[in-house]
């Protein structure tokens, strides 16, 4: 017998992952956009590009990982599904927020700080740690909900 | 250990003796030459040194040569298809064995095969090129019986090709019919909206007809001068198509056979660079008829072997040292201990220190590699890390940023080692030993307070060296107002979180805030501002609160590292059931974790430098200095030997 409270359980794990993830999508989409620009210039930039796309994929794997913490703590991966009541079921909700709201709109931000940055490294490759050290700072907030989102999840007594 | 003083050299010596000098410096590669013609006027230069014009020529010699070298390469890895190993070390050759390989006759011979193949291989693409649009040109025709030659007026009719839109067609055969009766119109072929027509009259009709193709959108079209009907045209150039395609490839099998001269090539190439630095460097110094000045910067530790050297191997030169100027654009030179070296590359990311600043990199180095270890935490993480960075610096023996940056790469393994060993992750919870310490996972509340207590240390150290940065310089008062006072009134806030410690903290916090207010405005003039600014300054307080806060990624990074590994053990644990299972649970267990040593590594990487560089040198480092470029050896594809007769 399924109960409300798991569903919102499981409904907390998937927008832990799906909003991130999107995010995560277009942030890489839109450094990767100006990385390619810059390639076609100069092949040779390749690396220096790729390492700045992947920063804002980090925010769809918070995500996953908050879901996924989610899943194990009620027992829906390796076990049986534990029975919740429709508050722990919202309390599991709500401790996914954090990381999929923020982890959404940082991932989109970081993704357009990134790509700034690949205009760094158009003109001064050299330079590449400055532009790698801006797009972090964006997503240092994501990193403080991934903590917040996790530390609620472990809090919550089943 | 820290900023090392660097010192001006001046050398003046017989111009016969310019060429031993500079290899030795070169080989030496440890002093930056001034280029004097611009530190100096144009009329000063003139006065002392005398127009100079001979050198250029020798040096565009070594570049054309260069530009050849390159060109032959590049057209060469176009057709080379062996596989590159991914750590190579590159030879080792003496001055003399790469003077003789790159003076081989083999060298110049291969570089004029390699034009000449090229050339044939230009005229050969663009004959096709030329080939493929007289095919594309004639399409539409081939239907048209007609030699092409053919097509062209006598002395009655004109004869023309061309298109009508085919909604006109009609319209204008029933035109031509009623006002030039001794006209034809062959209808060929149908692109689309357009008809290619084959178009016939006397030329008597000539206005009439002008006047109906005018209206009916006719549009001329000019055939390539070719004989034949137009199929038989086509034929010809596909044949010639494929002929001209066999030949490529047997130009291309040739370019193969030359490949087995790259390696001359390349040492060729190096030994080209080399003298072209030489040379570079050259038309930086000063030079009369017969002596030769020269200026550049050392630092203090190599002053001696750089005399020493010169002096031993050419006689008669004069070489002395100064301090630098204050108004002189002063290379920095930094030294460290081994373990710490490769740690300098975070601050040469950042910014290289000013002469002012005090050399952070000695302070930063334990705090990074706690904190990237923490970041990754997983023994086995720190185990493959270590191994693979290890075996990459034996095998290519790097130099320079590469060396640093396989060095960082090796130490964070170790340090990932250790707290994986520390919070218990063996690849995640694929190897179950217990925690030395405590696991992440069970009591992260712990381990907050311990990023954060991390964090207050990395502060407090900050503060610490910019205090001693001041009372160094002579500001004792700054010294204890800006940072003392602020010392005082952080420890007061940290006290609190000790139980019984209250009324000992609240006389601390009180102590350090009057402190501020007192002295936090003494710039201001005006006495009412005075106190202001020293009120604002407390607002400062939530600028330290969001620096500590800042550690906290600390331990989420540690987490994310050890969750995302769990997840990959669990999902290969679902899909290992059956032997077919175990396959694939194996490269996946392979693949997965490897892509999470990686993410895990950029993103402890990214975020220890962040606290370095946001957290940490906001404190006390201002940077903004230059690193110094010596003249050195700086090849491509192998390493000059070193030792020897210097």
């Amino acid at each position: 017998m399924i109960t409300i409270g798991q569903f919102f359980a499981v409904l907390g794990a998937a927008i832990a992952v799906l909003l991130p993830g999107i995010g995560s999508a277009k942030g890489v989409g839109i450094a990767g956009e100006s990385a390619a620009g810059v390639v076609t210039e100069d092949p040779g930039k390749f690396g220096q590009t790729l390492l700045l796309q992947a920063l804002p994929g980090t925010q769809g794997i918070y995500g996953l990982l908050t879901g996924f913490v989610i899943m194990q703590r009620i027992g829906l991966i390796g076990g049986k599904l534990i029975e919740l009541t429709t508050y722990q079921g919202l309390l599991v909700l709500s401790a996914a927020l954090p990381i999929a709201f923020v982890g959404l709109f940082s991932a989109i931000s970081q993704g357009r700080t990134a790509a700034a940055g690949v205009g760094i490294v158009a003109k001064r490759p050299e330079e590449l740690a400055k532009g790698i050290t801006y797009a972090a700072m964006v997503e240092t907030y994501a990193v403080l909900a991934l903590l917040a989102s996790i530390l609620m999840i472990f809090g919550i007594q089943f | 250990m820290a900023i090392i003083n660097v010192k001006r050299m001046s050398v003046l010596a017989l111009q016969k003796d310019k060429e031993e000098i500079l290899r030795i410096l070169q080989k030496l590669g440890n002093v930056e030459v001034v280029n004097l013609k611009e530190e100096m006027s144009n009329e000063d230069w003139t006065e002392v040194f005398g127009e100079v014009k001979e050198q250029q020529k020798s040096r565009d010699g070594i570049e054309n040569k260069l530009n050849d070298i390159r060109f032959c390469l590049d057209f060469l890895s176009n057709y080379d298809k062996s596989k590159k190993p991914l750590f190579a070390e590159k030879p080792v050759y003496s001055e003399e064995e790469m003077k003789k390989a790159a003076e081989a006759e083999s060298v110049s011979k291969t570089i004029e095969t390699c034009r000449v193949l090229e050339s044939r291989l230009n005229s050969l693409k663009s004959e096709k090129m030329k080939l493929h649009n007289t095919i594309t040109a004639l399409l539409p025709w081939q239907e048209l019986d007609v030699d092409i030659q053919d097509i062209n007026d006598t002395e009655k009719a004109a004869v023309q090709v061309g298109s009508f839109p085919t909604k006109n067609l009609e319209m204008v055969n029933k035109l031509l019919k009623e006002k030039a009766p001794e006209s034809s119109l062959q209808q060929v072929s149908v692109e689309r909206e357009l008809t290619n027509v084959l178009l016939a009259y006397h030329k008597d009709r000539n206005n009439e007809v002008s006047e109906i193709l005018k209206d009916f959108g006719w549009s001329k079209v000019e055939l390539p001068k070719l004989q034949g009907s137009p199929r038989e045209c086509i034929k010809k150039a596909e044949k010639r198509i494929s002929e001209i395609e066999t030949e490529q490839q047997q130009i291309i099998e040739e370019a193969k056979t030359l490949l087995r001269h790259k390696p001359e090539l390349e040492i060729a190439y190096d030994y080209y660079t080399i003298l072209k630095q030489r040379k570079d460097v050259f038309e930086n110094t000063g030079k009369t008829n017969h002596s030769f000045y020269l200026e550049g910067w050392v630092s203090e530790q190599d002053m001696e072997t750089v005399k020493s050297k010169l002096e031993k191997a050419v006689d008669g030169i004069s070489i002395s040292f100064r301090d630098p100027k204050d108004d002189e654009d002063v290379p920095t030179v930094v030294k460290n201990p081994k373990l710490v070296e490769p740690y300098e590359l975070i601050t040469e990311l950042y910014s290289m220190p000013s002469r002012r600043d005090i050399d952070p990199n000695i302070f930063m180095a334990p705090f990074f590699f706690v904190f990237f270890g923490m970041m990754v935490s997983d023994a086995g993480y720190g185990i493959v890390m270590a191994v693979l960075a290890a075996v990459a610096m034996k095998m290519i023996k790097p130099k320079g940023m590469a060396k640093k940056l396989f060095g960082l790469i090796f130490l964070g393994g170790v340090s990932t080692f250790i707290w994986g060993a520390v919070f218990g992750g063996w690849f995640g919870d694929l190897i179950k030993l217990p925690p030395i310490w405590i696991n992440p996972l069970s009591d992260p509340i712990r381990l907050l307070i311990f990023s954060f207590v991390l964090g207050i240390i990395q502060i407090y150290t900050g503060l610490f060296l910019q205090a001693y940065k001041n009372i160094r310089d002579g500001n004792t008062l700054n010294a204890i107002f800006d940072q003392g006072f602020w010392m005082v009134f952080l420890a007061g806030f940290i006290l609190f979180a000790f139980p019984g410690m209250a009324q000992v903290a609240k006389t601390v916090v009180i102590v350090g805030a009057v402190g501020l207010v007192l002295t936090q405005g003494r710039h201001q003039k005006n006495p009412i501002m005075k106190v202001a600014s020293g009120v604002l300054s407390l607002y400062d307080v939530t600028g330290y609160l969001s620096d500590v806060l800042s550690y906290s990624r600390v331990l989420a990074l540690g987490l994310a590292t050890g969750v995302i590994a769990t997840v990959i053990n669990t999902m290969g644990r679902l899909i290992g059931v059956n032997w077919l299972g175990y396959i694939f649970m194996v490269i996946l267990l392979i693949g997965g974790h490897l892509f999470n040593i990686a993410i895990n590594a950029l993103g402890a990487y990214v975020h220890s430098s962040r606290l370095q560089y946001v957290e940490f040198f906001s404190k006390f480092y201002e940077g903004g200095g230059r690193a110094m470029l010596p003249f050195k050896i700086n090849t491509k594809y192998t390493n000059l030997e070193n030792g020897e007769e210097i």
